[in-house]
């Protein structure tokens, strides 16, 4: 595999980590969410300050941003969850421009400059390269795939399903609406989180414009288009976005244009996204695997 | 008594559902409470579970103060909720909709024994297992709402109008059932219902709500005697 192909490969599969955690916010628990790019950024921000501040390798700062992310999301989503659901949507709007203008204005963020010099991830003994840095990537992409297929099938998860499809029914069996919708908003923090202490370390410079709202609604339409709720979805949906603006390239200046257009015309034909019930992905995939089921 | 209702209110903004409403239910009785569109039966027990926005009154429930519980607590405390037209989990499959249904019962083994009981109680349940709730018919739907209800074995099922759209030899099973689960297992049930011969014939006593207030309270028998609420309810 060429340099760029490794380089776009590894993007892919750190925005999929993040994707992942959007999908249980918005996927599993129902819950919207157009400020995920916030906790992306938070936990790059922590890793990057921890490796160059700190001095804190990889391996120690990425629990600790992890953990700051997810204790982000616990304290923003406590009041954001309580909202009705389409105040919840501009609710994390604010989020996302707020936690931007906060890195790009506190010094301790490095203001408009950024952060720059993030050490290389070093494992076994030297620096993780290009290849290794695939790999690596992939290997947390895997633990965070594995880690949402635990979730679907405990008790957390069914209770985001059960709220998904009919909060009051479900509180009227006794799930807690708050508590399992706070849930689902920390985990996907904490997965964001992981991705962007990944960006961080890879990018090795970090500045705020690279989490900003764009970023939220690219996420979205990844989540949307591979999938809402599915377990690859996700996934799906991070590779095609990252690839078709590589396929085409003049799309790059229309990248908005392009995603939100892409996010309603899937919302019109393809409501599931690609792997969802009905989704073309699915149909394809059981006209080959017949009787396979998800 | 199981659960104490006094002076409950329930409104929506300005518009008053229910106005002062009394009601008791002693451990083991079943009591319907009837009343036309718009009554205020569902606002009543919406109420009672917190659910809507309550205005006053005190709600007790085995002898605690419940009125500041949210929802899924007062649910936790021992009451379940059959909700009007089923509102089961459309996407989840029959066996995850039961499984929802254990909250509060713990991991031990007897989650699957209740369910094993409950199928037998609703058979068409049976074999349907991974099939999505959305794809069973309507009436197979207010089953597994029961069902659901009942898997965390409650000692207060609060059931609205669960013979909505339901055949009328359907009706009557599921009648039948409740009728049984509180002869056999001592379970209490408030039922709301528009099906006020059906709902009488098993019931111990009755409310009747009139534009949110209570105007009926007494014996299911004194009710079907009576000639006012007979031509009124019954449609005798
Ligand atoms: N969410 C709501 N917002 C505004 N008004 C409401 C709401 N829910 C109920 N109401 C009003 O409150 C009153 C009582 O409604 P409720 O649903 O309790 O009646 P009901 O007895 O259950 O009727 P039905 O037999 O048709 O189910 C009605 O006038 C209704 O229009
Ligand atoms: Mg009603």
């Amino acid at each position: 595999m060429g340099g760029y192909l490794v380089t776009l490969a590894t993007l892919i599969s750190i925005q999929a980590i993040a994707a992942c955690g959007l999908n249980v916010i918005v996927g599993y628990a129902g819950q919207i969410s157009l400020g995920h790019a916030a906790f992306f950024g938070i936990g790059a921000y922590a890793a990057a300050l921890l490796g160059t501040q700190a001095g804190f390798s990889f391996w120690t700062a990425l629990p600790l941003a992890v953990a700051l992310t997810a204790g982000v999301g616990l304290l923003l989503g406590a009041p954001s969850l309580r909202v009705r659901e389409d105040f919840l949507a501009i609710t994390t709007i604010g989020i996302n421009f707020i936690v931007e203008a906060v890195f790009n204005n506190v010094e301790f963020f490095g203001g408009a400059l950024g952060i720059g010099n993030i050490p290389r991830i070093r494992a076994f003994g030297g620096p993780v390269g290009g290849a290794g840095m695939l790999a690596l990537c992939l290997g947390f992409l895997g633990l965070v795939v594995a880690a949402c297929a635990g979730l679907v099938r405990c008790w957390a998860g069914l209770a985001c399903f059960a709220l998904r499809e009919e909060e009051t029914a479900a509180a009227g069996i006794g799930i807690s609406p708050v508590r399992f919708k706070l849930l689902a908003f920390v985990i996907g923090s904490a997965m964001a989180g992981l991705g962007g202490a990944l960006y961080a370390h890879y990018m090795r410079f970090i500045g705020a414009g690279d989490f900003a709202f764009p970023l939220s609604v690219s996420m979205l339409t990844m989540v949307v288009v591979g999938g809402i709720g599915t377990l690859w979805g996700p996934v799906l949906g991070a590779a095609l976005i990252g690839l078709l603006p590589e396929v085409f390239r003049p799309l790059i200046d229309y990248r908005m244009l392009f995603y939100t257009t892409l996010l309603l015309l899937m919302i019109r034909f393809q409501p599931g996204g690609l792997l969802g019930d009905e989704g073309l992905a699915r149909r394809l995939l059981r006209k080959a695997i017949p009787g396979g089921r998800r | 008594m199981l659960l104490e209702v006094e002076d409950l209110t329930v409104a929506y903004g300005d518009i008053r559902a229910l106005s002062g409403v009394s009601l008791a239910l002693a451990p083991g009785e079943l009591v319907s409470v009837l009343g036309a569109n718009g009554a205020g039966k569902t606002s009543l027990l919406m109420g009672i579970l917190g659910l809507v926005p309550v205005r006053g009154g005190r709600i007790r429930f085995r002898g605690a103060d419940i009125g500041r519980l949210p929802p899924w607590r007062r649910a936790r405390a021992g009451m379940r909720l059959v909700p009007e037209r089923a509102r089961v989990f459309p996407r989840l499959t029959v066996a995850e909709n039961l499984k929802a249904g254990r909250w509060g019962l713990g991991r031990n083994g007897r989650a699957e024994e209740r369910v094993r009981h409950l199928l037998d109680l609703f058979p068409v349940l049976r074999g349907r297992a991974s099939q999505p709730a959305a794809t069973l018919s309507g009436g197979e739907q207010q089953q597994l709402a029961i069902a659901r209800a009942l898997v965390s074995d409650p000692a207060l099922l609060l059931v609205d109008e669960v013979s909505m759209g339901l055949m009328p030899k359907l009706a009557d099973e599921v009648f039948e059932v409740l009728a049984r689960l509180n002869r056999q297992e001592g379970l209490s049930i408030l039922l709301v219902e528009q099906n006020a011969a059906a709902s009488l014939a098993i019931s111990q006593r009755a409310y009747v709500l009139e534009t949110g207030a209570c105007v009926f309270a007494g014996s299911a028998s004194r009710l079907r005697e009576d000639p006012r609420l007979k031509a009124a309810y019954l449609g005798a």
